[in-house]
C-alpha cells in the first residue's frame, strides 16, 4: 500500500469526546433554533434584585423551564434555610429523587436561592443568612413546620430517605383517615411527613375509627369523595382537542402558538395547562377532571341526576364520559401510573 | 412535495439523533483539526447549518452521515480561512515538485497524524479529503471548489510536502 493511503489509519486513533457541558449548551442552542420563529413571551427570566450588603453579587445557573412551569400551580412553596445548601441540594436529589431547577451562588460561596421539584412539589432553599435572621432548622431544638409530601409509593420514598441518613420518627403505617403516613427528619433538621392516599373515608368513617376526635369538614371543600382527606376540589387535569391528523395539527399550531406537539401521542409538552391533540375520542374539546378514584365520583354523579355515557380504560388511564343533570358533557380521568 | 409535517418530523429526528451525533461529528472534526476550541466551533456550525436546512425544508434524510457531510464542508471552509491567512506560505509551497523516486515506507500512524497537522491548511485539506476520508479526486475537487486538474496538481504538491516533512521528522 502506498504510504499516503496509509493515512486512512489515522482514523483508528481515538478521538476525544466532546465536553459534556459543550454538548449540553449546543443542544439548548439547537432546541432554540428549531423552535418556530415567532416571538413568544419569555417565561424563565430571572431578575435578581439584590441586597448587596448581605448577599453580594450572584451568578445564576438557569432552569430548564418545563418542570418548573408545571409546578407553578403550587402557590405556597416551602422555603427552607439550611446550614449547607449545596449538601442539602445533593441530599434531596439523591434521597428524595429531587430535580434541581435553579441555583444562585453568591460570591461569598453561599447559595442565596435554589429551587427543586420533589415528587411534583416545588421547594425553595438557601444557605442560612444569620445576619438577616435567616437561620437553619438545626439551630432550633427542632422544626415547627413539617413538609407534608404526597407520594405514590411511600414505602420506597421512606426507605430511600432513611437509607441516605434521614432519621425515621415513624415508619409507614396505614391511618384511618385514608393515608399511609411516615415521618423522617432529614440531616438538615427538617421534618418530612410522607403521605400516600390509600382510601377516601367519609368524616363519619374517620370519626368511628379515631376515638377522641370529631371531624368537621368545611362546607363545599369537597372532603371525602373529592380530594380525600385533603379537601381539595376535583379539577381539570387535562384537556384534549380533536383533530383528524396530529402531524398536521402539530405543524399548524407549532407555527401559530409555538406548541411542542409530540407527533405520536399528540401531547403538548410546553404549556402550563397540560393538554394534547387526539384523534380517537370524538369531536371537539374534552375536559378531563382528574380523579384519584372514579367510582365514588360516578356514584355521586348518578345520585345527583347525572349520567354516565361511556367508561373506557385507555393506556393513559380510565376515562369516564358523563353528563350533568342538564345534559352537558364532562369527563373524568383516573390517570394510569406515569400519566398523573 | 414535502410539507410542514416533514419539517416537524425532521426537527424531532435531529433532537433524537443528537446525543449520538454530537460525539460522531465532534470526533470527526477533532481528529482532523486536533484543537478542542476549533472542533467545538465547527461542531456548532454543523448543527446550526443542519437546523437551517431543516427549517428551510431542504433536507432529504436526517442522519449522522448527512451531518458528517456538512462537517466536511465546514472543515474545508475552516482550512480555506486558515489558508488565506497564510497566503505567503502558499507561494513557497507551490514551487515544490513531487520527487521522482518511489516512496515505500510503513507510516507510523501517530507521526503521520502529527505531520499532517504540521502541513499548510490547503495541503492538509487535500490529503485529508483524498486519503483519510478516502474520496475520489473528483469529489476532492468538488469539496475544495477547484478544477480536477488544479486538484491533481495540489495533491502532488501536498504529497511532496508530506513526504519532506515526514522524512525530516523521522530522520
Amino acid at each position: 500500500m502506498n504510504p499516503y493511503e496509509q493515512l486512512r489509519r489515522t482514523e483508528d486513533l481515538p478521538a476525544a469526546r466532546p465536553d459534556p457541558r459543550f454538548a449540553a449548551r449546543l443542544r439548548t442552542q439547537i432546541e432554540a433554533a428549531l423552535a418556530p420563529t415567532i416571538e413568544l413571551p419569555e417565561r424563565e427570566a430571572h431578575v435578581m434584585t439584590d441586597t448587596a450588603t448581605t448577599t453580594g453579587t450572584t451568578t445564576t445557573t438557569t432552569a430548564t423551564g418545563t418542570t418548573a412551569a408545571t409546578a407553578n400551580a403550587q402557590v405556597l412553596v416551602p422555603y427552607l434555610a439550611v446550614a449547607d445548601a449545596a449538601a442539602a441540594l445533593d441530599w434531596y436529589a439523591t434521597a428524595l429523587d429531587g430535580t434541581e431547577t435553579v441555583r444562585y451562588v453568591g460570591d461569598d460561596g453561599r447559595i442565596g436561592h435554589a429551587e427543586m421539584i420533589i415528587h411534583g412539589a416545588r421547594i425553595m432553599l438557601s444557605d442560612a443568612y444569620p445576619e438577616i435572621g435567616v437561620v437553619a432548622a438545626d439551630s432550633y431544638e427542632g422544626s415547627s413546620c413539617a413538609l407534608h409530601l404526597e407520594v405514590t409509593d411511600i414505602d420506597a420514598v421512606h426507605a430511600s430517605a432513611v437509607e441516605h441518613g434521614g432519621v425515621a420518627e415513624r415508619d409507614p403505617v396505614d391511618e384511618p383517615y385514608g393515608a399511609r403516613m411516615s415521618t423522617v427528619v432529614d440531616p438538615f433538621g427538617h421534618r418530612w411527613m410522607f403521605s400516600q392516599t390509600i382510601a377516601t373515608p367519609s368524616a363519619a368513617e374517620i370519626e368511628a375509627a379515631m376515638s377522641g376526635y370529631t371531624v368537621v369538614e368545611a362546607a363545599g371543600a369537597g372532603g371525602g369523595i373529592a380530594g380525600g382527606v385533603h379537601g381539595r376540589p376535583i379539577q381539570l387535569g387535562y384537556y384534549t382537542i380533536h383533530t383528524d391528523d396530529i402531524a398536521r395539527a402539530a405543524a399548524f399550531y407549532s407555527q401559530v402558538f409555538g406548541w411542542a406537539v409530540d407527533p405520536q401521542s399528540g401531547h403538548v409538552s410546553n404549556c402550563d395547562l397540560p393538554f394534547g391533540f387526539q384523534t380517537d375520542y370524538g369531536d371537539g374539546v374534552r375536559l378531563w377532571m382528574q380523579v384519584s378514584d372514579a367510582d365514588p365520583v360516578i356514584a355521586r354523579v348518578l345520585e345527583l341526576g347525572g349520567e354516565v355515557v361511556d367508561d373506557v380504560v385507555y393506556a393513559s388511564g380510565r376515562g369516564v364520559e358523563c353528563r350533568d343533570d342538564q345534559g352537558n358533557r364532562f369527563d373524568l380521568h383516573h390517570p394510569a401510573p406515569g400519566y398523573e | 412535495m414535502r410539507g410542514l409535517s416533514d419539517e416537524v418530523a425532521d426537527r424531532a429526528q435531529l433532537l433524537d439523533l443528537y446525543d449520538d451525533a454530537v460525539g460522531e461529528v465532534y470526533g470527526y472534526l477533532q481528529r482532523r483539526c486536533r484543537d478542542r476550541t476549533i472542533a467545538e466551533d465547527l461542531t456548532t456550525e454543523v448543527f446550526l447549518a443542519a437546523v437551517d436546512s431543516i427549517n428551510r425544508s431542504v433536507v432529504r434524510d436526517v442522519t449522522v452521515a448527512w451531518l458528517i457531510g456538512i462537517a466536511r464542508h465546514k472543515l474545508v471552509d475552516h482550512w480555506r480561512r486558515v489558508e488565506r491567512e497564510h497566503r505567503r506560505l502558499d507561494a513557497v509551497a507551490g514551487t515544490i515538485v513531487e520527487p521522482a523516486d518511489p516512496w515505500d515506507v510503513e507510516l507510523d500512524v501517530m507521526t503521520a497524524r502529527d505531520v499532517l497537522g504540521d502541513l499548510g491548511a490547503h495541503h492538509r485539506a487535500a490529503l485529508t479529503l483524498r486519503y483519510v476520508d478516502d474520496l475520489p479526486v473528483a469529489d476532492v475537487a468538488a469539496e475544495l471548489g477547484r478544477t480536477l486538474h488544479a486538484t491533481e496538481a495540489l495533491l502532488v504538491r501536498a504529497r511532496s510536502a508530506f513526504r519532506n516533512r515526514y522524512e525530516e521528522v523521522t530522520s
